[in-house]
């Protein structure tokens, strides 16, 4: 198994490479200067050139790339010229807020999926399944932005139950800060939770339909200790990967959410800064976002490769 | 196919939206973009059935004139996906080896973005355009198509009509567009419905956050966004672009699930 694992990681490093490549070419791509963007359009000539020596940016594209990529494997990540200050210590303060949300919304998400999903599975058929299909159906389909919308409207504006935007941190005060995150975590953490119904259904169907399930029924084991004991651990294996995998859409679907709360995140943090035209930051959180993804992904297949142990022992 | 009620509802709602799209100048009650400052952000009436918006233009106007951008948007950004990505696939599986390797390895690279993310990074390089809105979701659903065309074709590669027919002579490009290609056609066809409905939401996320289609035309992601700021004076702007959205993708889903079902090997024969 460690041979298994230690096989995973090393593919990472081509995957980061690519995505590395990706991002830097894909900033050098943008029209315009982003020294002349960050000095303004009437800057003397010759200051402009001093900077962009400076900033090293009149060497040839690939040394630009290699000089990047050693930087960033340091954690340096570049300077903001718009918020004067490196893009790492900005990422770093956005990332607690991002990292709330994902985990609260994860959280919820898994814990109505689970339930309902085997319930979903084993009532196959009946009026709760096919109930339970429409709203999965229709929670996979509501765009995550709209539901964030509805449920300002519903909870925020009519009801005045909860605040409709804004965030406090949790180590300042983990209440009102769990009070801020509501509306915000039920926008991805249902749309995440219809998303992994449907799969953990289809899973599980799969297993039950499987003949060490008719032998544990045979030996007359009772129904649920052969859901719970024999078919959920089965289906949770692969469930993992798509967890994993999900997160990227998370990712990106916090994007559109944390603007609408004003939520400051590492996503919030991006729009700004495109809107800023602040490139630097912007690379930062791109790189970082997708490296976390590779990094997720990675820890689903070592788990997976763990947690199976038909891979285990090999 | 025609017999899985949920799939045709699917279709004929979509066939529905295409129309009302192609048509919205006789479908329409209003100009879109006529601009009435008395009669802004009014509720629902029987004047205007989805109410006004802050210009005082009708609501439901826009939303049939913004089913043209989205519906733009969603069937460019699909078709270079799918061109794109079924020549990649082709190539990949076809010639193997190195050539496989390296269009695989950059498959990966994409795919270790999240969609939204790589589509704004595309975005911010080239510009808040429409054309480039269509381009980077394009981009971002190209490894789909690929890995589905490479992978059919790579277990077709080495059956006997394919064999026969390069021991008759077809050159590769024969082979690939003529004989491999047109087999792989069922799973691409779902991967079309299912980008398509992908592309509509990155779309209006983008919009949305501004890079998109810009104002003043009408788009369902823009209407959301600006109407989120009248939600205590009229929530029928906001909501009813979001249901236009929804309905949309929903309808795509339905009818990807529908031929996915109907085109599966192994539930064929049954029908």
């Amino acid at each position: 198994m460690t041979n298994h694992i230690a096989r995973r990681v090393l593919l990472v490093v081509p995957v980061m490479l690519l995505v590395s490549l990706i991002v830097f070419f894909v900033f050098r791509v943008i029209p315009g200067d982003a020294v002349v963007v960050a000095m303004g359009e009437g800057a003397n000539k010759e200051s402009i050139e001093v900077m962009r020596r400076q900033l090293g940016l009149d060497r040839p594209l690939y040394v630009q790339y290699l000089v990047w990529l050693g930087n960033a494997l340091r954690g340096d990540l570049g300077f903001s010229l718009i918020n004067r200050q490196p893009v790492s210590s900005l990422i770093l303060e956005k990332l607690p807020a991002t990292l709330l949300l994902t985990g609260l919304s994860v959280l919820l998400a898994l814990a109505i999926a689970v339930p309902v999903g085997i319930l979903s599975a084993i009532s196959r058929g009946t009026w709760v399944d096919q109930l339970m299909r429409a709203l999965t159906l229709a929670g996979f389909c509501m765009p995550r932005y709209w539901l964030a919308v509805v449920l300002i409207l519903v909870l925020a504006v009519h009801a005045g139950l909860f605040p409709a935007a804004g965030y406090v941190a949790f180590s300042e005060n983990p209440a009102e800060s769990l009070h801020y995150a509501v509306l915000p975590v039920l926008s991805i953490g249902l749309s995440l939770a219809a998303v992994q119904m449907r799969f953990l259904r289809s899973s599980m169907l799969d297993v039950l339909a499987q003949d060490y399930i008719r032998t544990a029924h045979a030996k007359g084991l009772k129904p649920w200790v052969v859901v719970m004991g024999h078919a959920l651990k089965n289906t949770l294996i692969p469930f993992t990967t798509v967890v994993a995998l999900e997160l990227g859409n998370l990712m990106g679907g916090q994007v559109v959410v944390e603007q609408i709360f004003s939520w400051p995140g590492i996503g919030w943090l991006m729009i700004q800064a495109i809107n800023q035209r602040d490139y630097a930051v912007v690379q930062g959180a791109v790189l970082v976002t997708a490296a976390g993804f590779v990094f997720i992904n990675l820890l689903a297949d070592v788990a997976y490769a763990w947690l199976d142990p038909r891979i285990r022992y090999v | 196919m025609l017999r899985d009620r949920a799939a045709m509802a699917g279709l004929v709602v979509f066939l529905a939206l295409v129309s009302m799209a192609i048509f919205a100048e006789w479908v329409a009650p209003y100009d879109p973009a006529a601009v009435h400052m008395r009669d802004r952000l009014q509720e629902p009436s029987a004047a205007h059935w989805l109410g006004t918006d802050e210009l005082g233009r009708d609501v439901l106007s826009r939303i049939i004139f913004g089913a043209r951008a989205s519906l733009a948007v969603g069937s460019i950004a699909v078709g270079i996906a799918a061109t794109a990505g079924i020549m990649l696939g082709l190539s990949a599986s076809y010639y193997g080896g190195p050539v496989d390797s390296l269009i695989m390895r950059i498959l990966d690279g994409l795919l270790a973005f999240p969609s939204v993310i790589l589509a704004l990074a595309i975005m911010t390089a080239l510009g808040p355009y429409l054309f480039n809105a269509m381009l980077a979701i394009g981009i971002v659903s190209i490894p789909a198509f690929a890995r589905i065309t490479r992978g059919s074709v790579l277990s077709l590669k080495e059956t006997e009509f394919v064999e026969a027919a390069r021991a008759s002579g077809a050159t590769d490009s024969y082979l690939m567009l003529r004989v491999l290609l047109p087999n792989c056609l069922s799973p691409l066809l779902v991967q079309v419905s299912v980008s398509f409905a992908a592309a509509i939401l990155v779309e209006a996320a983008l919009t949305f956050l501004g890079l998109g289609v810009q104002p003043p035309t009408p788009s369902w992601g823009g209407m959301l966004d600006t109407g989120r700021k009248y939600l205590d004076q009229t929530a029928w702007y906001s909501v009813s672009a979001g249901a236009a959205i929804f309905l949309t993708v929903l309808s795509l889903n339905l009818l990807g699930d529908g031929l996915r079902d109907a085109l599966d090997p192994r539930l064929q024969g049954r029908s």
